[in-house]
C-alpha cells in the first residue's frame, strides 16, 4: 500500500514518437491488449503503446501488487480507482483519478476487486442505510438554518432547478425533514394536536416569498411528500405531534383478524363486530391515508404477538370492482411498510355470496366507470373473473341491504381464524 | 550532509512516513449512483450528520457514509494522524493549519486547503492529547490563551 502512495512502484518503458518514454506504474490507470502489444492509459489522459507483449506487461504490472484483472484482456491500477458505479448485468464502471477514460469491470472479476478494495460489495457502501440513501437521491439534506426563515435568495439558492426556477416539492421535502430532525434534537417542538394543514401553514410563507402560491395545490404536494417520507421511514406523523381521526379499533380477543370496510359510513356497523368477536376493524374511507396507516399499524403491532403476525386475515367489506381491490391491495402494501407482511385477502362482497337473481339485479357495468381505467378493469377481470367473465361489479351496499347476511358471512369467514368468540348475539 | 549517515531506525522511519501517507485503504463513500473512494490523506475532517457521517475532503466536498463516529474512529485507529477531537468529529492532523481560541474559550482548528471559516472545535478533554500530537509547547499554548481570535464557533 505504502509503495504506491510513495511512488515507489516500477518504471516501464513504452513507445514514444522519438524513442522510449519511461512512465511510473503509479501513473497508469489501466492497460489492455491491443493486437500483440498493450495499450496503456495514463492518469493524465495520455494513451501510449508498449513495445512488449500485453502478457509481459501484465505480468510485470501484476507483480507490483497494485494491478488487478478487470476484463479478459485488461488490467487496472486499483490504487487509482476513484469511483465504482453499478451497470446492468452485474458489470461495473470504473472511474479513475485524473482524466483517464472509464472502463468496465466484468462481473467475473468482481469478487477479486471487492477483496482488493476491502469492501463487501460494489453495489453500495457498508454499512448501508436505505432511508438515508433515499434522502440523498431525493436531494434532501439537513439545513442548519430554518427553511421557513430563509430569505428569497437563500430559498432560490437551495431549492431551484438548473434554470433557476423554484422546485416547491424539494423545498417542502427539506422543510419536513428539517422540522422532524429539529423536533428529535429538541430545537423545535411538536405541534401537539395539529394536523397536516398545520405543517402547510408553517411553510406557506416561504412558498409565498418565491411567488409560487398561485397555480398549483401545494398543500396537496405537502401531503404527498409527507406520505413518501413516511413510507421511506424517514419521518413519522406521530413525531410531528399530529392527530389522526381514528376510524379504527384494535380488537381485544382476536386483534389479528381485520375487518376492513371501504366506506367510512360503515364504521358504526363494523364496530359491532369488534364488540362481538374482539376483531380489529377499520373503515378506510377509500384508500387509507398514510397517517391512518402509521397510527393503525403501530397500535396493531402492539396488540399482536409476533407469532400471530404469520398470517393476518383481512376480511373486506369493499366493492367487488377494481377500485375496491385497489383499496385492499394498497392497505396490504402499506401494512408491509410497517413490517406486517403476511396478510390474506378474504372478500365478503363476491358474486358467490348472492343468488343468481340478486347478481343480475345488483350488477353494474365497469365499462366507462369513472373510477377505474380500462387497464385496471382488464387486470381485475383476469384476476377475479368479474361476473360470469364479464366486466361487471357489485357495490358493497348490495350486501348491506341485508345486514344479517353480512353478519353471517363474516362469522363463517372469520371462524377458522378466531381464537374464541366473546359472545354470540 | 554527514559523510557516514547512521542507519535509520525503522520505527522512526515508518512513523515519519505515516505523517505524509496513510496506511489505510481509500475510504468508500456513497454517492447517488456510485461508490467513491477517498484517499485518507485527502480527508480534512469527518463530522456526524443526521443519518451518518460526512467525510469532508481537502476540496471541501462532503461525502456520505452511514457509520457512527465511534465506528469510524475504530476503523481509523491504525492511522494515528486521525484524531477524534470531540464527540462528533474526527480531524486529519495532516491537514490542520491553525489553532484558535474563541472569545468563549473554545479551541478550534482550521485546515490547510479549506476556507478559513471552516473550523472544528476541540473538546477540553481531547485537548491535552491533541496538543501533544501537534507538538504544541506549554509556552505556545499559554500564548494562544491570551489571543482570542474572535471567530464564531464551528461556522461552516
Amino acid at each position: 500500500m505504502l509503495d504506491n502512495r510513495l511512488g515507489s512502484g516500477i518504471p516501464l518503458a513504452l513507445a514514444g514518437p522519438e524513442g522510449l518514454i519511461i512512465v511510473h506504474s503509479g501513473e497508469i490507470a489501466h492497460a489492455r491488449k491491443d493486437g500483440s502489444i498493450a495499450a496503456i492509459a495514463l492518469l493524465d489522459g495520455t494513451a501510449l503503446k508498449s513495445l512488449d507483449s500485453f502478457e509481459d506487461i501484465k505480468k510485470t504490472l501484476i507483480k507490483t501488487g497494485s494491478f488487478v484483472q478487470i476484463q479478459r484482456s485488461m488490467i487496472a491500477n486499483i490504487q487509482n480507482i476513484k469511483a465504482v458505479s453499478p451497470l446492468t448485468k452485474g458489470d461495473y464502471l470504473l472511474t479513475f483519478v485524473g482524466t483517464a477514460p472509464s472502463v468496465e469491470l466484468n462481473e467475473v472479476y468482481t469478487a477479486e476487486m471487492e477483496s482488493r478494495l476491502g469492501v463487501k460489495t460494489l453495489e453500495h457502501v457498508e454499512p448501508f442505510d436505505r432511508p438515508t440513501y433515499w434522502l440523498m437521491k431525493e436531494n434532501i439534506k439537513y439545513y442548519p438554518k430554518s427553511i421557513y426563515l430563509m430569505t428569497r435568495e437563500e430559498l432560490l439558492k437551495n431549492f431551484a432547478d438548473s434554470a433557476g426556477n423554484p422546485v416547491i416539492s424539494l423545498l417542502i421535502a427539506n422543510f419536513l425533514y428539517q422540522f422532524a430532525i429539529n423536533i428529535r434534537n429538541g430545537t423545535a417542538e411538536p405541534l401537539e394536536g395539529g394536523n397536516v394543514r398545520s405543517l402547510w401553514y408553517m411553510i406557506k410563507p416561504a412558498i409565498s416569498k418565491l411567488g409560487a402560491l398561485e397555480g398549483s395545490d401545494h398543500y396537496k404536494t405537502l401531503s404527498e411528500v409527507l406520505a413518501r417520507l413516511v413510507t421511506h421511514k424517514i419521518v413519522r406523523y406521530e413525531e410531528y405531534g399530529l392527530i389522526e381521526e381514528e376510524n379504527w379499533v384494535i380488537g381485544k380477543t382476536n386483534p389479528h383478524v381485520i375487518l376492513l370496510a371501504e366506506k367510512r359510513s360503515h364504521f358504526k356497523f363494523i364496530k359491532g363486530f369488534n364488540e362481538q368477536y374482539g376483531v380489529t376493524v377499520l373503515a378506510a374511507g377509500g384508500i387509507p391515508g398514510m397517517i391512518t396507516m402509521e397510527f393503525f399499524a403501530e397500535a396493531f403491532r402492539k396488540a399482536i404477538p409476533q407469532s400471530h403476525l404469520k398470517e393476518i386475515p383481512i376480511i373486506t367489506l369493499t366493492d367487488y370492482d377494481p377500485s375496491g381491490d385497489l383499496i385492499v391491495s394498497t392497505f396490504m402494501d402499506n401494512l408491509k411498510t410497517y413490517n406486517i407482511p403476511k396478510t390474506k385477502f378474504l372478500r365478503l362482497v363476491s358474486p358467490t355470496n348472492f343468488t343468481p337473481e340478486e347478481v343480475e339485479a345488483y350488477k353494474y357495468s365497469l365499462v366507462g366507470d369513472n373510477e377505474a381505467t380500462p387497464t385496471m378493469v382488464r387486470k381485475w377481470l383476469k384476476k377475479t373473473g368479474g361476473i360470469n367473465g364479464q366486466a361487471y361489479g357489485l357495490e358493497t351496499d348490495a350486501l348491506m341491504i341485508t345486514p344479517s347476511r353480512v353478519k353471517q358471512l363474516f362469522a363463517d369467514t372469520a371462524k377458522p381464524y378466531l381464537k374464541r368468540t366473546c359472545r354470540r348475539t | 550532509m554527514p559523510k557516514n549517515p547512521r542507519p535509520a531506525d525503522p520505527d522512526a522511519l515508518y512513523s515519519a512516513i505515516l505523517k505524509i501517507t496513510s496506511p489505510l485503504k481509500p475510504v468508500p463513500c456513497q454517492t447517488v449512483d456510485s461508490i467513491i473512494f477517498i484517499r485518507p490523506e485527502d480527508i480534512a475532517y469527518i463530522t456526524a450528520v443526521p443519518g451518518g457521517l460526512d467525510i469532508v475532503d481537502i476540496n471541501n466536498a462532503h461525502w456520505k457514509r452511514f457509520d457512527t463516529i465511534t465506528a469510524m474512529a475504530e476503523k481509523f485507529k491504525q492511522d494515528t494522524m486521525f484524531f477524534k477531537v470531540n464527540r462528533g468529529e474526527i480531524v486529519n492532523l495532516r491537514q490542520v493549519k491553525a489553532l484558535y481560541v474563541t472569545p468563549t474559550g473554545t479551541r478550534e482548528v482550521a485546515f490547510r486547503s479549506l476556507p478559513a471559516d471552516v473550523r472544528v472545535s476541540i473538546a477540553d478533554s481531547s485537548y491535552p492529547e491533541f496538543k501533544k500530537a501537534m507538538g504544541i509547547s506549554d509556552k505556545a499554548d499559554a500564548a494562544l490563551d491570551k489571543k482570542p481570535s474572535g471567530h464564531k464557533k464551528n461556522v461552516r
